[in-house]
């Protein structure tokens, strides 16, 4: 028999690779062998495979055969899987192998658990939307107490988050926009909610809400472009907020009620606007890009803009002549494409001028001043501004030749500015600018450049350029009318004057002050040459 | 070489100097946008003789900047929609104080 060769050793998996030694070692004299038999008779091998050679009589195979290897158990689910630390295992701790062998297929966790309570029948259980059927009770119990094991490491600290907090008020605008986005209506309604501050993030959800498309019968399917309807009316809303702006879509914006004192120029940028209603605020003048949103280049076909405490002027007559040429002049001459419209147009007709304020470091210049901007709170007042003649320009005594466009290159001071408020640390720069070593007009600059740069940024009204700071500022005073086209006619002549009829309306409702800002002090109004019978004037309100 | 009606035959160009030690020399026509350099070159003072012009106050870097200007400046006088020039924004507040010593904050006519 000895002279037979032996098989070659299968190799094995590796939990069973100890397992001759383990075996060897149940021979060892002085330990007692403590076999459990309860659940395999000696007789029972629990190999399944026959046996290949009947002669074979390798050591190990008639151990195999004899003993009864103790097959092991694996009890959960496949990824937990590991030899369970049942009794008998427990009781064989003591040999080297098997103890290695223990060590490595359990995971360290579990080392210090305490020798399981003889289990009842395991109950299974499924979830409902499972096929398969697991076991509950008592895995339960023993992860409870492993979790509350000495070796539990505190997992890692959770990131808090430092923010300022969301207000109520702001919580229940986010989840008023959620629902939209959820039921693509496109008409966001966010009226007095008393939101003071309404944040970019919030209003960047409208960005969001898709109509839902119309699947009719006998209807083309068609995927529109949102027509948003923003309501903010009655919030008590300070400052213009920015997210506004970002929402390509919005058609119609309601701002009505709030403490606006200013309305950004980057307004000009959402060109899809129908309606704007700015009533009841604190505004004093409208920015003059406004302008831009009516038709026919834009879309504009509302704005209603009263009451405000707007600039108003002493004048009850305007000039026939000098409008025309002060606009031709100063802007350039823009043909206005006639396109065929019909509907409505808001029409924004030219009747006096305001002298021009020149600023030079931040500090104004001209005799001229236009009023600061007031608080709601003091009290609402109408400002009064003089009125120049189209024929006439105030400037400083010190300037001299401010005719013909702007050319060469903005100055170094403003470049700089420029690029310093599009840095994000701008508390640091204002503590670096209250500095008493730095000059005293780089603050003053400093801020409204950073305000203006928040607003979305501005441009001069004649050369188009981006600008920082403006060196000159004038308002113009215009008479709006809304215009209903009725016969498909590209003359406004044609057109019937609905609203704002100029009979029925009274004095304050008469103009609405548009603020002109320019970049340097040669961007300033067309002085419009003199001519006989320029004199003439007409009354702003017709009737007794 | 040009007289100025100075005395002294004025050089075409001026050298600055920066409070670290760096020298610029650069063409004057271009430093004459700047009514400081203008005024430090006019006759009673000694820059006018020696042709430089020293800035204790301002640093090489800014100072490299701020002679870009001038010569970005003189290139682009008379041409409409100049880009910006490329400031970078570590130094715009030293650029914006030295700016403002030059009295580079109006719009060159």
């Amino acid at each position: 028999m000895d002279e037979e060769p032996t098989l070659p050793i299968l190799p094995d998996a590796p939990w069973s690779t100890a397992a001759p030694q383990g075996l060897s070692s149940l021979t060892r004299p002085g330990r007692p062998r403590k076999l459990p038999r309860g659940f395999a008779s000696p007789a029972y091998t629990d190999s399944s495979d026959p046996p290949v050679f009947s002669s074979d009589d390798s050591p190990a195979l008639d151990n195999y055969a004899g003993d009864g290897r103790r097959k092991r158990r694996y009890v959960g689910s496949w990824f937990d899987q590991q030899p369970v630390l049942s009794s008998d295992a427990s009781m064989d701790s003591g040999m080297g192998g098997e103890e290695e062998e223990t060590k490595m297929l359990r995971p360290a966790k579990r080392r210090w658990a305490p020798p399981m309570e003889p289990r009842g029948p395991r109950k299974l259980k499924r979830q409902l939307d499972s096929g398969v059927w697991l076991a509950r009770g008592d895995f339960s119990s023993t992860d409870s107490e492993e979790l509350g094991g000495p070796e539990m490491k505190p997992g890692p600290a959770k990131l808090v988050l430092t923010g300022p907090a969301l207000s109520v008020e702001e919580q229940e605008a986010r989840r008023l926009v959620r629902r939209c986005q959820e039921e693509g209506n496109e008409s966001v309604d966010l009226n007095s909610l008393n939101l003071k501050i309404i944040s970019d993030t919030t209003l960047e959800a409208i960005n969001h809400i898709a109509p839902i498309p119309n699947v009719d019968k006998d209807v083309f399917f068609e995927q529109r472009p949102p027509a948003i309807q923003l309501y903010l009316a009655a919030n008590g809303i300070d400052r213009f907020p920015t997210g506004v702006l970002n929402i390509q879509h919005l058609t119609v914006l309601s701002l009505r009620g709030n403490n606006l004192k200013e309305l950004p120029p980057a307004l000009a940028s959402l060109t899809h606007l129908k309606f704007l209603n700015v009533a009841q605020n604190a505004l004093q003048f409208l920015p003059a890009e406004l302008l831009t949103l009516l038709k026919p280049r834009g879309r504009l076909e509302d704005l209603k803009c009263q009451p405000n405490p707007f600039f108003d002027i002493k004048e009850d007559r305007y000039h026939v002549y000098g409008p025309a040429e002060y606009e031709s002049g100063t802007f350039g001459v823009t043909e206005e494409p006639c396109g065929e419209w019909e509907g409505f147009k808001l029409t924004a007709t030219l009747r006096a001028r305001s002298p021009v304020q020149f600023s030079h470091r931040g500090t104004v210049v001209s005799n001229f001043k236009l009023p600061p901007s007031q608080e709601v709170s003091t009290g609402v007042r109408w400002n009064i501004l003089e009125q120049e003649e189209f024929w006439h320009l105030q400037t400083p005594k010190a300037t001299t030749a401010l005719h013909g466009p702007r050319r060469g290159p903005a100055s170094l001071f403003e470049q700089a500015l420029r690029v310093a408020v599009t840095r994000t640390d701008h508390d640091e720069i204002q503590e670096l600018l209250r500095d008493p070593t730095a000059p005293d007009h780089f603050l003053p600059a400093f801020q409204r450049a950073a305000e203006m740069e928040a607003m979305g940024g501005q441009s001069c009204c004649v050369c188009k350029r981006d600008m920082v700071v403006p060196a000159t500022e004038w308002v113009e005073f215009r008479e709006l009318d809304r215009v209903k086209m009725e016969n498909n006619g590209p003359l406004p002549s044609t057109g019937e004057v609905l609203e704002h009829h100029r009979a029925g309306r009274n004095r304050e409702e008469c103009l609405v002050p548009f603020l002109r800002r320019g970049c340097s002090w040669h961007c300033i109004p067309f002085k419009v040459p003199e001519k006989p019978g320029m004199e003439e004037t007409r009354p702003l309100v017709e009737g007794p | 070489m040009t007289t100025n009606g100075d005395e002294a035959p004025a050089s075409k160009y001026v050298t600055l100097i920066s409070a670290d030690g760096f020298e610029f020399v650069v063409l004057r026509e271009a430093t004459l946008i700047s009514p400081t350099i203008k005024g430090m070159l006019r006759s009673p003072f000694a820059e006018s003789k020696t042709g430089r012009c020293e800035f204790p106050e301002i640093n090489a870097d800014v100072l490299d900047k701020v002679v870009e200007y001038f010569l970005y400046w003189h290139k682009n006088v008379d041409k409409p929609n100049v880009p910006d020039m490329d400031i970078p924004p570590e130094i715009c507040l030293q650029l914006l104080q030295a700016a403002d010593f030059l009295g580079l904050d109006k719009q060159s006519s």
